[in-house]
């Protein structure tokens, strides 16, 4: 399968890793939350350049370990653990055959530098004895604690979180992700994981958006578009 | 909404109400995922509100959209993702708007819809009503088991059967209208039948072009349409208009069937007012009326004969010595000299015989089809109805005031309808105020007499007598003349237009007015083999009406004297109680 509409490819990792492929997909944790606020939060990748992909869904236990707060990641960057230092060239500006060479060369970089995402909070849902009870598309009690672990939803997670379409709303209204290209990548995840049944899907969400963009019918173009030929 | 969800089906579902009044009917928004294009006009809604259902009619559908700029860069089918884009938008930024005409409202705990006098409250869910719901309205046929519902045809889209309240229609004058070809003697013969078998009123029947009596060859190839006199045997006598005269050999007989009897008229039975009626036919000037009136009071009902017979010495003579006009009496003369051309008009005929006849079968519960055979003009057509509707008239006025001044049972009498073809004619503006038609379709229902007009054009009949018409069976009509017209007297008719201009030219009728609970589209039934079966199946058999033996043998009633009048009308007294035990038992 091929990701296509992904800004972010890591190169470390297999397809079939990275992609996700079927409900039985195991749910791995990919980082860990840095810093925190209850409508949003940014988090650290375990390796580099091994973040969830744009869009993906995330989720973090809170605090009591009974609420799984879930959001979808809205920004990745990777740079320099030290913000007063930046990244400088490491070629010798050849033509190269092998771009990845250059981690090879000088493999302190895995150290020296970071890749951070922003997962925007967009809902939570209640958990006793391992089972999760319905989402429920609000914010949380509390936000998610620092240094918890963030983990990316399977298949069949995404399609139970977008089963109900109130969570893109809260997308829309958020200021500090791009909503148009958040909630069409969203969509077109959550499209493809549903396979035959995604159309229906899609065309569902897109006319609840429609009823929450009615007077704005160019940014709700603008989806649409971004949405085609999933 | 507090209604019953499993009682309809989900996919009947149309859309919820948001706005509209009572007057000019509401509006509900269709849903979503409802494909306009699958909702046509004229389908019968149910809005299921609190405690109340209301039963409509849709009416028309309009297009709208949320926000102009969606109008303004429409998705054109060549951009990219522009399907996508269609099927999204449409439902929340395009949608279609559906304009009902609410008719009836049921009340919760009632059997019977009654004529709306609410609207339902905002978001109410339409939806396309279901067969249970034409049931509840219209009923079910029992025209077989001696009920009085009759089936006329199926809603659009459902099979199942719309029935018509025959008891209710023969209460009033109805009509049946349409563009020519458009169904209406198919509608006509399905209504008579219906009344025949039901038996609720008595049918006369003028029958311009031979279409209802026997069989008729329908408009495909090798189609026979049965009449209605195979259909109901002797229920219903044929009579037909004498087309030569006796002796007359150069006239070849035209008529298909054998009629139980021959209609003429005298001269001295056309009076004056039958002549204005020909005005246009006749081209008479607005003198030739100022003459008549003068030859009749001088000559009185030999007037016409008189004036026939007259040379030009007599007419001058009379002119003088009545301050007639003598050109325009030279003028009604000729004029005149087509009606007496006509082979059914004799010089002097003393009696209508043929006539009383008929007017007595009417009133023992038969049907009567008068045919014109080769006389099928306008004129011949005009004045025949004219008179024997005259006949009808001032008898059933007599037998009315009998009833009123008995109050027995026995003497109320019995409901004749009379169908006219062409109705226009009679019932112009110009001559409404004067013709027997006129008189009838305005106060005649006080007097047990009913008109049944079916024609092409109505907004050249007065208004005066439209707005009287009970019920009103309209096929497709164009002339936005003639849509106003039908629909002169009836309320709310704005929305009706638009289904009416929408029917299909063939087969298909608007039904509205007071034998019908509410204005519904049907398909209407055909004229088949099934209709036999079903209109005829459980129809007793009434022994063939008896007319008495003339002794001079001769089979028009040209002869009789006054004393065979005595006779006859005590013959006619027992034939009518004979009648009455044959069919009501």
């Amino acid at each position: 399968m091929t990701d296509s509409f992904l800004s972010t490819q890591n190169p470390f990792i297999t397809e079939n890793e990275m992609a996700p492929s079927g409900s039985n997909q195991a749910e791995l944790p990919v980082g860990e939350v840095v810093e925190t606020s209850l409508t949003g939060f940014m988090a650290h990748t375990y390796k580099l350049d091994d973040p969830p992909p744009f869009g993906g869904l995330v989720r973090v236990k809170d605090r009591s370990g009974t609420c799984e707060i879930y959001g979808a990641v809205y920004h990745i960057a990777t740079g320099g653990i030290d913000p007063g230092r930046r990244a400088a060239t490491r070629g010798s500006g050849q033509p190269v055959t092998n771009d990845e060479q250059v981690y090879i060369d000088n493999p302190q970089l895995s150290r020296l530098l970071k890749t951070e995402f922003g997962v925007l909070v967009l809902g939570c849902c209640k958990t006793s004895a391992g089972s999760r009870q319905a989402f429920s598309y609000v914010f949380p009690d509390y936000p998610p604690p620092l240094h918890y672990s963030v983990t990316l939803c399977s298949d069949q997670t995404l399609i139970d979180f977008t089963q109900d379409k109130s969570y893109l709303r809260a997308i829309l209204e958020s200021s500090q992700a791009p909503a148009e290209e958040l909630v069409a990548a969203l969509l077109r995840r959550a499209t493809r994981a549903r396979g035959a049944a995604g159309k229906a899907f899609l065309v569902d969400s897109l006319r609840y958006l429609a009823r929450n963009l009615k007077q704005d019918y160019d940014r709700f173009k603008i989806i649409v578009e971004k949405c085609e030929g999933v | 909404m507090q209604y019953d969800q499993n009682r309809r089906k989900p996919e009947k579902f149309l859309g919820v109400i948001t706005a509209g009044s009572l007057a000019k009917g509401i509006q509900a928004r269709i849903r979503t995922l409802t494909p306009l294009e699958k909702i046509q006009t004229g389908q019968f809604i149910a809005i299921e509100c609190d405690g109340v259902r209301f039963f409509g009619l849709l009416t028309d559908v309009t297009l709208g959209a949320t926000s102009d700029s969606v109008l303004l860069d429409p998705p054109y089918p060549d951009d990219s993702g522009s399907s996508l884009l269609r099927e999204v938008l449409h439902g929340v930024y395009t949608y279609g708007d559906a304009h009902i005409q609410p008719s009836l409202a049921l009340q919760n705990g009632e059997d019977q819809p009654r004529p709306v006098r609410s609207v339902p409250s905002h978001f109410a869910p339409v939806f396309i009503a279901e067969e249970s719901d034409f049931q509840q309205v219209f009923g079910l046929e029992n025209i077989a088991e001696n009920g009085h519902k009759f089936a006329v045809g199926q809603p659009l889209d459902m099979d199942i059967d719309v029935c018509l309240d025959l008891e209710r229609f023969v209460e009033r004058s109805n009509g049946i209208f349409g563009k020519s070809g458009t169904g209406k003697s198919v509608l006509t013969r399905l209504i008579l039948s219906g009344l025949v078998r039901a038996n609720t009123c008595s049918n006369l029947v003028f029958d311009m072009h031979n279409e209802y009596g026997s069989v008729t060859k329908g408009e495909y190839a090798n189609q026979q349409i049965k009449g209605l006199r195979d259909l109901f045997g002797s229920r219903v006598m044929v009579y037909a208009v004498r087309d030569r005269r006796p002796g007359d050999k150069s006239r070849v007989e035209q008529r298909a069937t054998v009629a139980d009897g021959d209609i003429v008229i005298g001269m001295n039975h056309i009076d004056v007012e039958d002549i204005l009626l020909l005005r246009n036919e006749l081209q008479l000037n607005a003198t030739a009326a100022e003459s008549a009136y003068i030859l009749q009071n001088k000559y009185g009902d030999r007037w016409m004969e008189t004036l026939l017979k007259m040379d030009g010495e007599a007419l001058k003579e009379f002119c003088e010595s009545n301050g007639a006009n003598s050109n325009s009496i030279t003028a009604l003369k000729r004029k005149l000299g087509a009606i007496q051309r006509m082979p059914f008009v004799e010089e002097n005929h003393k009696s209508l015989r043929v006539i009383d006849e008929m007017v007595l079968a009417l009133a023992a519960g038969r049907h009567i089809i008068v045919q014109f055979g080769g006389s099928d003009d306008l004129l011949s057509y005009m004045l025949v109805a004219n008179i024997i509707t005259r006949s009808i008239h001032k008898k059933y006025k007599e037998l009315t005031e009998r009833y009123k001044r008995t109050q027995l049972p026995q003497d109320e009498p019995r409901r004749v309808m009379i169908t006219i073809e062409e109705a226009h004619k009679f019932l112009t503006p110009e001559v409404a105020g004067q013709t027997i038609f006129g008189t009838i379709a305005r106060e005649m229902r006080k007097y047990y007499v009913t008109l049944l007009v079916v024609d092409q054009r109505p907004s050249s009949i007065d208004s005066e007598v439209m707005s009287q018409i009970g019920t009103r069976i309209v096929a497709l009509i164009n002339d936005d003349r003639d849509i106003d017209a039908v629909f002169t007297g009836v309320s709310g008719s704005a929305g009706l237009k638009t289904v009416l201009a929408s029917l299909d030219s063939r087969q298909q009728a608007l039904l509205l007015g007071h034998a019908s609970p509410m204005p519904v589209v049907i398909r209407t039934r055909p004229f088949d083999e099934a209709f036999y079966r079903a209109i005829t199946s459980g129809q007793s058999s009434v022994p063939a009406f008896i007319r008495p033996v003339n002794p001079n043998g001769n089979d028009h009633a040209g002869s009789d004297t006054a004393d065979e009048r005595e006779s006859f009308d005590d013959w006619a007294e027992k034939q009518l109680e004979k009648d009455k035990a044959d069919l009501f038992g």
